[in-house]
């Protein structure tokens, strides 16, 4: 039989053999020898699915610019450096890959026409109030996105919706067990505080110096001082480059008429008029006869130029806009001749024109609108040269952050000449604790370098470290103070303060003990000095602490007034007395319709939640938690 | 072409293998085919029917509660016409909702148990048994709801169904099973949520003594 193999070696039998063996190596083959390779190594794995490191660092990025600007450009950099937002960020990768899993599976479908019926929809692609090819084709460009990329976007997006964004509209619970909930979180008590405090009690309490150095030799850890440096520092930024950035008028012109079109608009604007014609071929006698009561009408409209629509129906001689007040629509340049085009372009809203002569006759013009309006030159001329001195600054900034970066490495004994090179200056910081280093730099890469055996042993510079988009910072260590535990003498009489104030608390949970006990079986207590009564619900603090509301709600209430009593940490004991409770809710209220809301709203979120949770157990995910921090490149 | 004796020897024995066995392979290679046909065909048709589903569907999640007529039209088509999809599971659970609020409880228990049954998404299977439950224990059928609650279902779900458990046994004047099935949910609740606030609450209540 291999005979005929051999035979046919050069026939169609090999050919399809070897197609047989290839076809599937350029369907499969390449694509996973690739996301075998290093950047490719996976943070997490769902249901056999690696989520890269690489779309982990995308996501990581856009959920970093997302958040900046929501807050305006203000964050604090550390937060977008701490594990919990990374893990946040990883938590939404993996929930997203369920979900997409999950539709799979379950043939959750979106159609083609659904798809394209959506997209048609979106108001963003379009124009005089329908949908615009070109606006489509502009806006994906400018997104960077094919039109097959953005389609596929568009399905998930559709498919998610309809597997997971309509879960809310699934949720809900029958009104008897809502009610059980709503009226706890209704109850209304009525309550008053009085206090204990234990600074009534501090005259009465001694401490001893035994005490005291007993105390300090326990807790030595406690007064621990960390190691701190003390630093030399440069900063360099794209904005410390923007005053050296030269840009000329040229320049500034050059991109004003390359973005034309995003300057001057598209400027349309809307007329009515009414004409006064003087015919085809008219004399110079019937010319005046029509200026003449062109005159006339003008000066109505004048006296009365709120009533010009009507001033329209009845004079104009143009009988397609006559019935509609003059209105002529809108108009964009080139189409209407030209002293008319003139004179709409000259004007402004709501003004009415002198007589304006055209090949038809004489018009008087009402300027109704302007839309898309253009910008000139001048007015924009500033802004666009500090957009283009931005742009050079950090074009400079890209083209010298490697030669700083490599100078900052290679000249490792000092700033200095760095610094020199590049127009900057040292700054020197005062003592920081490592904490204190990386709230400083809002940076905990270069603050955890800073006491890296290179940096903090060796004495280098340390990295240029990228703390702020457009921002590197390189520093080294100048000084050293290595971690101390403070002597006793400095701190015996902080010490002495804390065993006092506790001492005293002790004698006032003590006596605040006593007090509710009596309190219970009736006995009043006449040195006690209650705060006025309050009435609160679980939601309406009425000024009390978390604290005392919390026990004033779990009080038994079984026999009014009830007292219950809580320790203050160190500052006393809180006796709380509860006078009343109202049970009784009215659920027609208005202030029960807004928690019954509030419930839904909350029922709805632990759907969603229960719902994701299903998905995951009902899966394997693998994630590599270890390299959430080492992993990530700024 | 001529061949020699080995040659002949080895179409010999082809033309004997084929003789013996021609019809099994043939037999079998038809198997194959038709059966991969019958796949791409049950494919293509379960395609088909998810995709006019959705169509419904979406009409369906779009539609205003209020339009209780379309939504129970609606939802009528995909439970009775696309049984087989994920769409009607979870078209029984807007049916019954809507109902439930119409005040036809009858329909929304009927509605709700047909997907306890027959949704094909263990989360819309437990959403149906949570739901079930809730009316049962709104009709004061203590028992029933505690039966529907221990049914099997997604481990998701279980904060929400040990929540409803608690509400059951405190009507049942068992306060301290009541307690357990609370401190259980508040275990396995959201925890960043704020539905265990309300858990908390019910918890309180009970006071250290249950």
């Amino acid at each position: 039989m291999l005979e005929v193999l051999r035979e046919n070696s050069k026939g169609w039998l090999a050919k399809l053999i070897l197609a047989a063996i290839i076809i599937p190596f350029a369907l499969f083959g390449i694509d996973s020898y690739l996301t075998q390779s290093g950047s490719n190594i996976p943070i997490a794995t769902v249901s056999g699915n690696d989520v890269s490191m690489e779309q982990f660092n995308k996501a990581l990025q856009e959920a970093k610019e997302a958040v900046r600007l929501a807050n305006g450009g203000k964050v604090d950099a550390a937060i977008l450096e701490n594990a919990k937002f990374k893990q946040s960020v990883l938590d939404r990768l993996i929930s997203d890959r369920l979900l997409n899993d999950e539709i799979k599976h379950k043939k959750y479908i979106v159609t083609d026409e659904q798809l394209s019926g959506y997209i048609l929809s979106m108001p963003e692609f379009h124009k005089d109030g329908k949908f615009s090819q070109e606006v489509y084709d502009r806006t994906l460009l400018q997104n960077r996105l094919s039109p097959s990329q953005f389609e596929i976007r568009i399905r998930n997006g559709l498919a998610e919706q309809q597997v997971y964004a309509s879960i809310p509209k699934l949720a809900y619970q029958p009104s008897g067990v809502t009610e059980q909930a709503l009226t706890l979180a209704l109850q209304k008590r009525v309550v008053s505080v009085a206090e204990i405090k234990s600074a009534d009690f501090l005259l009465g309490v001694n401490v001893n110096q035994a005490q005291v150095k007993a105390y300090y030799e326990q807790n030595k850890e406690k007064f621990r001082v960390p190691e701190q440096v003390k630093l030399d520092f440069v900063l360099m930024s794209a904005n410390s480059l923007i005053p050296s950035a030269m840009v000329t008028d040229a320049e500034v012109r050059k991109f004003y008429q390359e973005n034309s079109s995003k300057y001057q608009g598209n400027e349309q604007r809307r007329a009515s008029h009414i004409l006064i014609p003087f015919g085809v071929g008219a004399t110079a006698a019937s010319k005046q006869a029509s200026r003449k009561k062109a005159e006339e009408v003008l000066v109505l409209v004048k006296n009365d130029p709120k009533n010009f629509e009507e001033l329209a129906r009845q004079y104009s001689q143009d009988t397609g806009s006559a019935n509609k007040g003059g209105d002529l629509g809108v108009i964009a340049r080139g189409v209407m001749v030209k002293p008319f085009e003139d004179a709409v372009f000259a004007m402004k809203p709501g003004a009415i024109s002198e007589l304006i002569e055209s090949e038809f006759g004489y018009h008087i013009i009402k300027l109704t609108e302007i839309q898309g309006l253009g910008q000139d030159y001048n007015d924009v001329k500033a802004q666009i040269k500090g957009d283009l001195m931005y742009q050079k600054a950090l074009d400079k900034f890209s083209e010298q952050a490697e030669a700083f970066s490599n100078m900052v490495y290679e000249q490792s004994a000092s700033l200095q000449p760095a610094a020199t090179a590049f127009g900057l200056q040292v700054q020197t910081s005062g003592w920081l604790t490592r904490a204190e280093a990386i709230k400083f730099f809002k940076s905990d890469k270069l603050g955890s370098t800073l006491f890296s055996d290179e940096v903090l042993k060796e004495r280098r510079n340390s990295e240029a470290v990228e703390v702020a988009s457009n921002t590197l910072a390189a520093a080294r260590v100048i000084d050293y103070k290595p971690a101390t535990i403070r002597g006793y003498d400095e701190v015996k009489i902080s010490i002495e303060d804390f065993l006092k104030q506790e001492a005293a608390a002790k004698l006032a949970v003590q006596k605040g003990k006593a007090v509710i006990s009596s309190l219970q079986q009736g006995k009043d207590d006449l040195s006690l000095n209650w705060t006025a009564p309050v009435i609160a619900n679980r939601k309406v603090a009425q000024g009390l602490t978390d604290l005392v509301r919390m026990n004033a709600f779990k009080a038994k209430a079984d026999k009014l007034p009830t007292f219950v009593g809580v320790e203050d940490n160190n500052n006393g004991y809180l006796l709380i007395r509860v006078n009343q409770v109202e049970a009784k809710v009215d659920l027609s209220a208005n202030e029960a319709q807004a928690a019954r809301e509030d419930l839904q709203k909350a029922l709805s979120t632990e759907y969603e939640s229960a719902y994701m949770k299903t998905l995951k157990a009902s899966s394997k995910i693998v994630v590599h938690a270890e390299r959430l921090q080492s992993g990530i490149k700024e | 072409m001529a061949y020699d004796l080995e040659e002949q020897e080895q179409l010999d024995e082809i033309k004997a293998w084929w003789k013996r066995y021609g019809n099994w392979a043939l037999t079998a290679v038809t198997v194959v085919a038709v059966s991969i046909a019958a796949i791409q065909g049950w494919k293509s048709y379960q395609y088909k029917q998810s995709a006019q589903a959705s169509v419904i569907f979406q009409e369906l999640i779009q539609a205003n509660d209020q339009d209780v007529k379309n939504i129970q039209t609606k939802s009528a088509q995909l439970i009775e016409n696309y049984a087989s999809t994920a769409y009607a599971g979870r078209a029984a659970l807007l049916a019954a909702k809507v109902n439930y609020q119409a005040k036809d409880v009858k329909s929304a228990k009927a509605q709700l148990e047909w997907a306890s049954k027959n949704a094909k998404e263990s989360a819309v299977v437990a959403m149906a048994l949570l739901q079930l439950a809730g009316i049962q224990f709104e009709e004061k059928n203590y028992d029933a709801a505690l039966k529907t609650l221990d049914e099997k279902r997604a481990a998701g779900f279980a904060g929400l169904f040990a929540d409803l458990k608690g509400d059951v046994l405190i009507a049942q004047g068992k306060k301290a099973e009541a307690k357990i099935a609370y401190e259980l949910a508040l275990k396995t609740l959201d925890a960043e949520g704020s539905y265990a606030q309300y858990t908390k609450y019910k918890l309180e209540a009970l006071g250290d003594d249950a």
